[in-house]
């Protein structure tokens, strides 16, 4: 037999010399690569640079320790560290004091850390290393405030050295001034600023306690720490205290994830949709090929070399337009974070080699997967059929169908894998993805359908043709509907979580805030309390009728942050709680020691009324009843509920944190003079119930502004993919419109046409979106919210928003028959009418 | 050389049949030239795609140098026209984006000859039709004679044993498409390759050897 070249280069060059004269149709699948590629770096660039930010952070803090010696959810007394360090054979220790700060008129957020200098040399370097310059050591130890500041901080704030600093720290503010600024640190060290421990104590008012202790442990000594252990600290690796913080943000991390795969799951039916159109246009010229004895197997080869081009500059592309994006995504998640979980202070971009390599390795095989098909249908088809015209249009009729019914199957396994297989959130992502795929699938049908549909009204001539066209160019149409219809259904889907969300949290929250008054520690950190004296006086004001007093503390239970809650509860504040499971004794079992526990929290330990829990307290696991489970969007990681009387029992000395109060006779005014005279001698802060609801609900609306960022990315995607489609049947229809010229159309006639077509595809593709997207939230709402997260929500759907979707498809379709339909219109008919 | 036994085929309009061939037999002998003459629509392009194992019969048999086409699976098929079947098609069929010399060249590169060599053989060819200075150019730049020239010699560039020509002039003003006949059977003369040519002009099947008439899907000699 005869061998058979792995590849011609006369047949490359061939290839190679048609994406050159259809320049346009190469640039507008390279864009769609690029633009998916861009999305998927820009969101994980996002995610691990915050993510990197954190850790680095943490690093610089950490050195060369190795385990770290805290109280859980509190301080530690300075006694333990002292009588550790006493006794002989002590390993290396270092006592360190941190609490975030502000500073007056700058923004944001630093951390202030409070070191020991003669316990720090074996630990860290940021203060030992400064310490050897000259006067720096007694300076340090005898000015009081002083300060150690990186330069990008010092630059930030606008100081120098020398300067003073006004630190605030819950209403309180104390003056720092700046010793040294030290040039040498990294990006991540942008927020940190060093002073004394004992400083640091003053300005976190932390007399006679530490946030931690930093110990340097091989196994032995660590057995000689665990030895002599009291029971209200405890011993944890470094490692794997900052995994347990880094963990709070997977379940969002993962969101935004899916969020950038749905938009390169729109880019591969670009591609998908670019390479099918490149096939149909050069049918003739495979035919020719296989005619003069080209094999299906070099045709497939051929077709697949292109595409590998097409993919590697349109992944070159997308990583550099995926690190611009990413720029600007990276403050927004940093924001996202900071807010909802840890600190992060990201001001560069970094550029993680990792997601690099990812992003680039899945806009190759993305590409290369979506050109399967179309390289597959130009090889296998015989010869003849490929020089026929209209056989493709035929086959693509024959097999819609057979599409559809495979369509229904993956949409039917994608809601069983999200909602009815168990599993974790992979799973409901997976169903997800096979639910929208399944309706992409299903989507030529659909246009057939309303082809028929169509086709009996008495429309006038031109528009006719136009809806014969549907059904004429349905393996080119279908594509690019599809595309679109998956951008738009992902809109839908996520604007009907987000909205179906917005409208529980606010109706949560409208419940739970049913006090007239909240009377809160002034301060973001955990440990921020009322001064007794507060709780005390407002209890005695005449204008307050009833009051429920809030003390909360975190608490680790199964590798979560579980906020533990010990409340005194008015009668009012009862009526409060969304009870989703609950018996007719719930409050009473809650009076005699039982808790309520959050919904998220009950989902993932698997807790129901009944059921017991076991709270770790410094006394040793305290084991309570679950009298109820209540609704809550406060936390994903869990809140507990316990009664007053037995919380401070085992937490004697947790301070109040918040004051719910309910007015005498409905009479707020008075109650919030009254409560105003009396805040002016602390510092605490008032706010009615309305302004907690309102900054809760902004707060909400940014988290999910990165979601909106990649809703309009996606939409792009799927503009690129519907201008692509007409595009190139413009190119194919040339003769077509020439004729049409030649019969006496006017320009405005044709380009009317283009654009009546594309606006039909617009409605098309939002008509399948809508259904796709409401059946995409619903999947969003029961599965992915309830696996990540925990909790469930009223599924609500604003008209709204849908018929914003029918016209953001007919705008995104209507601007991409702008040019096709200029170009069309005013091209020269006689060439075209000449060639053959 | 060329074998065609009792071969039939009919298109399916709706649940109409249209028989195309019904038993069609003839053969031809090593360095032949036939014309098939036959009115449009009378199967005479089917025939050559049948010959060449572009498409199927329903029955019957072509056998190629004793090779049975329609035996042979579609990978193996292509294989064979590429070997030892040459095509000129009335549109020419040049491929747009190659040049003229790689056009020509195509089929021996396919075969595996080297470019260089393939470059020099095309060029060679394309002096004997009548093209030697145009290799450099792209196909929509010559004239209809031209381009049919140059497919000529596509056709012939791998030395096929058999040529299979459609309707080669049925895009051409008389004066050309004579020129191109002569070129056409001169060539394949000289090759000693078998030349069936499909063609509704008596004219043009004058210059081959026999003549093979195609009505209502039986054939009749000259």
């Amino acid at each position: 037999m005869i061998a058979v070249n792995f590849f011609s280069p006369l047949l490359l060059r061939a290839g190679l010399r048609y994406m050159l004269r259809h320049r346009w149709q190469g640039l507008l699948a390279v864009s769609g690569i690029a633009l998916g590629v861009a999305v998927v770096l820009a969101v994980d660039l996002a995610n691990s640079g915050a993510r990197a930010a954190f850790e680095l952070s943490a690093q610089q803090l950490q050195g060369k320790t190795t385990h770290r010696l805290v109280a859980p959810g509190s301080s530690l007394p300075d006694d333990i560290y002292v009588d550790l360090l006493r006794q002989s054979g002590a390993p290396p220790m270092a006592p360190v004091v941190n609490g975030w700060v502000e500073v007056e008129g700058g923004s944001g957020r630093y951390q202030l850390v409070g070191f020991d200098l003669f316990a720090e040399a074996p630990f860290r370097s940021q203060l030992t290393g400064v310490a050897n310059r000259a006067g720096f050591t007694s300076d340090w130890l005898t000015q009081p405030g002083a300060l150690v500041l990186g330069a990008a901080a010092a630059a930030a704030l606008g100081v120098d050295t020398g300067d003073t600093l006004n630190i605030v720290y819950r209403g309180k503010t104390e003056n720092l001034h700046v010793l040294h600024i030290e040039a040498r640190q990294s990006r991540a060290a942008d927020d940190l600023m060093l002073v004394d421990i004992a400083t640091a104590k003053s300005v976190l008012s932390l007399h006679d306690q530490i946030s931690y202790v930093d110990l340097i442990l091989d196994a032995p000594a660590e057995q000689w720490v665990k030895l002599r252990l009291p029971a209200s600290a405890q011993l944890q690796t470094v490692a794997d205290q900052a995994q347990g913080v880094t963990r709070l943000s997977a379940a969002f991390e993962l969101n935004l994830t899916a969020m950038s795969l749905l938009a390169l799951l729109v880019g591969m039916f670009l591609i998908f949709n670019a390479m099918m159109f490149s096939m149909v246009q050069r049918r003739n010229l495979f035919g020719r090929l296989r005619a003069i004895g080209v094999t299906p197997r070099e045709l497939f080869r051929l077709i697949l070399l292109e595409a590998l081009i097409l993919a590697v500059a349109g992944t070159a592309l997308g990583l550099l337009l995926g690190i611009w994006l990413g720029q600007g995504l990276t403050r927004l998640v940093a924001a996202t974070v900071s807010e909802l979980y840890y600190n992060v202070s990201v001001t560069a971009l970094q550029l993680d080699w990792t997601s690099l390599i990812t992003a680039a390795v899945l806009g190759v095989v993305a590409t290369l997967l979506a050109t399967m098909v179309p390289a597959w249908h130009a090889a296998r088809t015989p010869p003849l059929t490929t020089l026929s015209r209209a056989a493709l249009e035929q086959s693509a009729r024959r097999g819609v169908p057979l599409w559809a019914l495979f369509g229904l199957l993956l949409l039917l396994a994608g809601l069983l894998l999200a909602l009815v297989v168990p599993g974790g959130v992979i799973l409901s992502f997976a169903g997800l993805f096979l639910l929208v795929l399944g309706a992409a699938m299903m989507t030529p049908m659909l246009i057939r359908a309303v082809h028929r549909l169509l086709t009996r009204a008495a429309l006038p001539g031109i528009w006719r043709m136009g809806v014969r066209d549907l059904d004429r160019h349905l393996s080119r149409l279908g594509i690019a509907v599809a595309a679109l219809m998956v951008a738009l259904s992902a809109s839908v889907g996520v604007g009907v979580m987000v909205d179906s969300m917005r409208g529980s949290v606010n109706n949560w929250l409208g419940d739970l805030l049913s006090a007239d008054l909240y009377v809160a520690a002034e301060g973001f950190d955990e440990g921020a309390h009322l001064p007794a004296a507060v709780v005390a006086e407002v209890a005695r004001l005449g204008t307050v009728a009833t009051l429920s007093r809030y003390r909360d503390r975190i608490l680790p239970l199964a590798d979560r942050r579980v906020e533990l809650i010990g409340a005194s509860l008015a009668t009012q504040s009862r009526r409060g709680y969304a009870m989703l499971s609950s018996t007719s004794s719930t409050w009473q079992e809650f009076d005699t020691g039982s808790v309520l526990v959050s919904e998220p929290l009950a989902y993932h330990l698997g807790l129901k009324p009944g059921t017991h829990l076991k709270l770790p307290t410094p006394k040793g696991p305290l084991e309570v009843r679950v009298a109820g489970i209540f609704r809550d969007y406060a936390s994903e990681h869990g809140r507990i509920i316990l009664d007053e009387a037995v919380y401070l029992q085992h937490w004697p000395d947790q301070p109040v944190k918040t004051l719910a109060l309910f007015a005498r006779n409905g009479d707020i005014k008075s109650m919030r003079r009254e409560v105003s005279e009396l805040a002016a001698r602390y510092t605490v802060v008032i706010t009615p119930a309305a302004a907690i609801l309102e900054e809760s609900m902004a707060v909400f609306d940014r988290t999910f502004r990165v979601t909106d960022v990649l809703r309009i990315v996606s939409l792009i995607v799927a503009f690129i993919g519907v201008l692509s489609a007409l595009m190139a049947l413009q190119l194919e229809r040339g003769k077509e419109y020439a004729v049409l010229r030649a019969l006496g159309l006017t320009r405005g006639q044709i380009a009317g046409l283009i654009s009546g077509e594309s606006l039909l595809l617009g409605f098309l593709a939002a008509c399948v979106a809508i259904p796709t997207g409401v059946l995409m939230a619903w999947v969003l709402i029961e599965s992915v919210q309830r696996r990540a997260f925990g909790w469930t929500m009223p599924f609500s759907v604003d008209s709204a928003l849908l018929l914003q979707t029918l016209f953001v498809g007919l705008l995104a379709a209507g601007l991409a028959a702008i040019y096709p339909a200029w170009r069309s219109a005013l091209r020269d008919p006689a060439p075209q009418l000449r060639e053959d | 050389m060329l074998r065609v036994v009792d071969l039939s085929k009919q298109y399916w309009t709706g649940d109409t049949p249209q028989v195309v061939f019904d038993g069609l037999s003839f053969s031809l002998e090593q360095g032949e030239t036939m014309a098939l003459l036959g009115a449009s629509g009378s199967g005479k392009t089917t025939l050559l795609n049948l010959i060449s194992g572009i498409d199927t019969p329903d029955s019957g048999n072509v056998f190629l140098d004793d090779v049975d086409v329609h035996a042979l699976v579609e990978p193996e098929r292509t294989l064979l026209r590429r070997r030892h079947v040459g095509f000129v098609f009335q549109f020419f069929n040049l491929i747009p984006t190659l040049k003229v010399g790689e056009n020509v060249a195509l089929p021996l590169e396919l075969l595996g000859e080297d470019n260089n060599a393939a470059q020099q053989s095309a060029g060679t060819l394309l002096q004997e039709v009548g093209l030697g200075g145009m290799a450099n150019r792209y196909p929509e730049t010559l004239s209809g004679g031209e381009q049919q020239r140059a497919a000529i010699a596509r056709a012939l560039a791998h030395r096929p044993a058999l040529l299979l020509a459609d309707e080669p002039t049925g895009n051409l003003d008389e004066e050309t498409g004579g020129r191109i006949i002569e070129l056409l059977t001169g060539l394949a003369r000289q090759q000693g390759t078998t030349m069936l040519l499909v063609t509704h002009s008596s004219r043009v099947g004058r210059a081959t050897d026999r003549v093979l008439r195609l009505s209502q899907g039986h054939v009749a000699v000259d």
